[in-house]
């Protein structure tokens, strides 16, 4: 009968080791299993008692799993210490010589010789048997226990003297190589420990029946078949998987010869590369007329802006580049002053570097708005002071302020321009204007002077840091750069593209935001404004919006104002493009679960709050891929502008067919595609650099 | 302080934050009323502006000026037209060439689009490579450069009528347009329209039984067979026995142009390819999303309880599909009647360009003009916003 033990680490094997040691309960009855040695008595030396112990069974199960060393947190581990139990009873198993066997579980590999203390160092050369916890326990339980019994059978004749790695007593096994067993211990390294064989036949009797049934060498892993990998396997699995499938193919083996070869040979066998005039274009059988996009290509990027004012188009696009790869790079930092620049400094030098600065702003203007900052602190300081019923001064101020905005809007109406100052005759509403303005000033400053506890103070700070900017701004394009002055006719090509494009997408995005909340209010007059707008401007076609920008914007003003053309063009397509931006931001702000807008208020947010800090920041992270597809849309919709007379890229493209230098069949195909090719670029770069965007924000959770 | 005295009920955050000031009512109300009053002065603005410059050009505002003469001729009209005709009789040839393409643009995308969706989800590499580079490459490309491309560069460079390339069935393309056979009728044909109506009434009434009878017995009825059936073979057999009362008028060259047969011109031609084209690539990928949204369990499922997969497809998948296909896909046939406003460009006499072009400038009345012409296409989009509205709450899954 044989009796077995069992040592493992507690905190490494428990469980597996319980499992096996039913397995083995169940085989050879529960007198002939031991699994957790007994108690110690006190008193007793414990390696005495260990020994005694092991000299009762006939085999020791050592299960070993990843952290049967017992690792320690400063390296060493627990079987150095010579005290550790684990360690104990392999040493006196070695010791007594009694039969060991290591059992790796949970994918354990032996432990190496050099980690093991000289005591337990011999159990490194103990052929293993591997144990799966999972599905393949019952296999691995069958040849453990094929093991022990071969053992069992080999050891009862007194065949302690079999040594395992020697092979001499396995003839059976004619496939069995000992060069290339020795070299498959060697890399195990434990042939380089200085031992001999000889010595570890002491201590691992008997596992030659077992060997046999071991593989030892890994089968090589056989190619798969030829006919599912490189070229002919890829094109069977992607091209002719089923007879449908190759039906398929063919059509489109047969679709691509049909149209790549003609463009091919259109766009670059038979294109004219190089020549000076329609009479190189137009010899027979000549493809696409690429010498007239070399001819002319300065005015497609430029338009007909003079030649020696370019270099302004060139140094704007090069402050564009910079601004835009500061900000759309994510591992460049300091966003926030990227977006300053970009947001705010790049388009006031664009617009003085463009055009030429130099405007003719009159001083009334800046003293209009100074004006204006006047009144509105008047008012607020009026309205401030009454609401927090401190009487007196300010009511005299909102009485002032309401009259003086009274007869300024009368006047407008009543066709007398109230800050006429200029002319010599100072009418009578002019006069009781600057009054009550002056007394509405004054009343107001007074009536809030000195008292902090009243809001007012920051509404008239930010007040009158907007009128400062705006002065500023006006003041800068009022200054003389010593640029000579481009006329936006001029303007054309690719520049006109990108500035339509870019203040499209600039102004459309605030607008867009501010139309989608409206559309979101709780106050009906607001809501219903914003739909009505929303609505009407998506419920027509852009080139309506044009035509009404080019033809009816004139009539809705004043007579003898006149706008630019170009400007006209901009206010339509901003215009129309902030009704499809409100739609995409509604559907971000739709998106944000009702808690965040509960939890908002709760920690006390004011609406304005809660929407910059908490809800839009979300909404609009959410919405990234639709406003890329609005961006890429407008980007598109830029081309309409000719069709009011302005010379886009497709517009002087298009314009210059008519050139009879090179007039030719090709020409127009030849622009045609040279268009397509930039907007291409432009706008599938914008969609790709939407998809890398939305995987970068990606949190992995959508609401 | 007097002003705690006032307000002691306000206690440790001062008076302030009492007053009106903070009440979310009355600011409400103030911005509202602000707002209205904003409003109303600047549009009174504009409309004074715009009396005023009226008056100064010396243009006679109202629609008075849509029952006068329009003295100009319209290449293409579905109705009678001459230039004797009035600005409203022009006004309805545009309206309805502006229908005309945008339902066969309609039409044609949607084949066009759910090919190259479907082709796009196939597992065949080369249809999906060449539906992905149709969609790609058509998608970032302006409409109108489109629209312009195969009007001037394609369809302005083919051949002469004399040099026309020849199509199948008599049908023949040169610069002149499309030529294609027409047919026409006969005295006698107008039963073979009637059988064809009767068909239709049949195969819906048969549509109708099968339904019940298949919920009350459980028994199934090849129903779309049978009406397939009845409406191709009972106007064929009518057409047949009343002596076969149609015949093809084919293209002929007669001098320098063609005779006979259904001329379509080059601007119709160029603004459908250009539109369907163009809108097809967002059909595609609107199909294919709407594809990819029905969970894989579906189909698995469904096989599980034993359907094959073409009631897969027809019952489990497409159901499910066109939930999420449906709306995007109303947004796209709207932008498309849109983009045909483009026609202008390419001189096909759409609504846009006889009426916000033509007849604008003709009469100057550039705000009624304008103004009619967007109240067509809004009325367009509210009816099919209206539609969509009505059909999401239709199919909307219905949640606990």
């Amino acid at each position: 009968m044989t009796r077995i033990a069992i040592s493992y680490r507690r905190q490494d094997s428990a469980a597996i080791a319980g499992r096996i040691f039913d397995r083995l309960v169940a085989r050879y009855g529960d007198h002939s299993v031991f699994m957790d040695v007994e108690s110690i008595p006190f008193g007793v030396d414990f390696r005495a008692h260990l020994e005694e112990e092991l000299g009762k069974v006939d085999l020791l199960l050592v299960i070993i799993g990843n952290d049967w060393l017992g690792a320690r947190a400063d390296g060493g581990s627990r079987l150095r210490n010579p005290a550790d139990p684990t360690r104990l009873e392999v040493e006196a198993a070695l010791k007594t010589g009694v039969s060991i066997i290591p059992v790796l579980v949970d994918s354990a590999s032996m432990p190496d010789a050099t980690a093991l203390p000289e005591p337990v160092a011999a159990l490194a050369r103990l052929n293993p048997v591997a144990i799966d916890g999972g599905d393949g326990f019952e296999n691995d339980m069958e040849r453990l226990v094929g093991a022990i019994d071969a053992l069992a059978g080999a050891s009862a004749p007194g065949a302690a003297d079999a040594v395992v790695e020697t092979g001499s007593d396995v003839p059976a096994d004619p496939g069995f190589d000992p060069a290339e067993e020795a070299e498959y211990f060697s890399h195990r390294g434990d042939r380089d420990d200085g031992h001999t064989p000889g010595e570890a036949a002491e201590v691992e009797p008997g596992f030659a029946g077992t060997m046999m049934y071991v593989r030892r060498e890994e089968e090589p892993v056989l190619p798969p078949p030829r006919s599912s990998v490189g070229a002919v396997g890829w094109a069977r699995q992607n091209l002719f998987s089923s007879v449908g499938n190759t039906i398929l193919t063919i059509v489109g083996i047969v679709l691509i010869a049909l149209i790549l070869p003609p463009i091919i040979r259109w766009a670059f066998i038979d294109a004219v590369w190089v020549g000076d005039g329609r009479e190189d274009c137009v010899v027979p059988g000549a493809g696409a007329c690429w010498a007239f996009v070399e001819a002319k290509f300065g005015q497609f990027i430029y338009g007909r802006y003079p030649l020696g004012e370019r270099w302004r188009v060139d140094l704007t696009a090069i402050l564009l580049i910079i601004g835009i790869v500061l900000m759309a790079v994510p591992r460049i930092p300091y966003k926030r002053e990227s977006a300053i620049y970009l947001f705010a400094i790049f388009p006031i030098i664009a617009l003085v570097l463009l055009t030429g600065g130099n405007f003719d702003i009159s001083i009334w203007t800046v003293i209009a708005f100074i004006v204006l900052g006047c009144l509105l602190t008047a008012l607020v300081a009026a309205v401030v002071s009454n609401a927090a019923r401190s009487l007196g001064r300010g009511t005299i101020a909102l009485a002032a302020v309401v009259l003086a905005i009274a007869v300024w809007v009368g006047t407008l109406f009543l066709g007398n321009p109230a800050l006429n100052v200029g002319s010599v005759a100072v009418s009578l509403s002019t006069l009781v204007f600057i009054i009550c303005g002056g007394v509405g000033f004054i009343a107001g400053l007074m009536a809030i002077a000195g008292r902090s506890d009243l809001p007012g103070g920051r509404a008239i700070l930010g007040l009158w840091l907007g009128i400062g900017t705006v002065t500023v701004l006006l003041g800068i394009f009022a200054i003389d750069f010593g640029l000579t002055h481009v006329e936006t006719p001029l303007w054309g090509g690719l520049l006109v593209t990108l500035v339509v494009a870019l203040s499209g997408m600039g102004a459309s995005m605030p607008l867009g935001i501010a139309l989608a909340l409206g559309r979101r209010s709780q106050l009906p007059v607001i809501r219903f404004a914003s739909i009505a707008f929303i609505e009407f401007v998506r419920g027509v076609p852009l080139i309506t919006v044009l035509f009404m920008a080019s033809v009816m914007l004139p009539l809705f003003l004043p007579p003898g104002v006149n706008f630019d053309k170009l400007l006209r063009a901009l206010i339509g397509v901003a215009l129309f493009e902030a009704a499809y931006m409100a739609e995409v931001v509604r559907g971000g702000l739709q998106a944000i679960p009702a808690g965040q807008y509960e939890a908002a208020r709760a920690v006390g947010l004011k609406y304005w709050q809660s929407m910059r800090l908490i809800i839009l920041p979300q909404a609009l992270k959410i919405v990234i891929p639709g406003i890329v597809n609005s961006f890429i849309s407008l980007f598109k919709d830029t081309s309409l502008v000719l069709i009011i007379g302005i010379f886009d890229l497709l517009g002087i493209v298009q314009a210059n067919f008519t050139d009879s230098n090179w007039a030719s069949p090709a020409t127009p195909a030849t622009g045609y595609v040279f268009a397509a090719v930039i907007f291409w670029i432009f706008c599938f770069g914008m969609s790709r650099y939407s998809i890398y965007t939305e995987r970068r924000l990606d949190t992995g959770y959508r609401n | 302080m007097a002003i705690q005295d006032m307000a002691p009920e306000s206690g440790v955050r001062g008076p302030v934050r009492n007053s009106l000031l903070y009440d979310p009512k009355v600011r409400g109300v103030v911005v509202q009323v602000l707002l209205a009053v904003g409003l109303v002065v600047f549009f009174w603005w504009v409309i004074d502006n715009a009396r005023e410059n009226l008056e100064r050009a010396n243009i006679a505002s109202g629609f008075d000026f849509l029952w006068s003469r329009a003295g100009f001729a319209i290449s293409q009209s579905l109705i009678s037209y001459t230039s004797d005709d009035s600005y409203a009789r022009a006004f309805v040839v545009g309206l309805l060439n502006t229908l005309l393409v945008g339902l066969l643009g309609v039409v044609l995308a949607t084949i066009l689009g759910v090919l190259a969706g479907v082709a796009r989800l196939s597992r065949n590499w080369l249809i999906a490579g060449i539906a992905a580079v149709y969609v790609e490459t058509f998608r970032n490309v302006p409409v109108l450069l489109q629209l312009l491309f195969w009007y001037k560069a394609v369809l302005a460079v083919l051949p002469g009528p004399r040099q026309a390339i020849a199509l199948p069935v008599g049908s023949n393309l040169s610069n002149r347009g499309l030529l294609l056979p027409w047919p026409i009728a006969e005295p006698g044909f107008s039963d073979t329209l009637m059988a064809l109506l009767v068909a239709i009434v049949l195969a819906v009434g048969v549509g109708i039984w099968a339904r019940r009878r298949q919920l009350a017995t459980g028994r199934p009825f090849p129903a779309f067979w049978t009406g397939l059936g009845l409406i191709i073979l009972l106007p064929i057999v009518v057409f047949l026995v009343t002596g076969a009362p149609l015949t093809l008028s084919y293209p002929e060259l007669k001098g320098f142009n063609f005779v006979g047969g259904l001329h379509i011109q080059p601007e119709f031609v160029a603004l459908l390819l250009g539109l369907s084209i163009y809108t097809a690539t967002f059909i595609a990928e609107i199909v294919r999303a709407g594809i990819l949204a029905v969970a894989r369990g579906q189909s698995e499922a469904a096989h599980a309880l034993g359907l094959r997969s073409g009631p897969t497809l027809r019952l489990v998948i497409i159901p499910q599909a066109m939930r999420v296909i449906i709306p995007p896909l109303t947004n796209q046939y709207l932008n498309l009647i849109k983009n045909s406003s483009l026609a202008v460009a390419v001189g096909y006499p759409d609504l846009v360009s006889v009426f916000a072009g033509t007849v604008l400038n003709q009469t100057g009345q550039a705000v009624e003009a304008i103004l009619l012409t967007m109240l067509v296409y809004l009325t367009i989009s509210i009816a099919t916003s209206l539609f969509m509205n009505w059909f999401n709450n239709r199919v909307a899954l219905v949640e606990r």
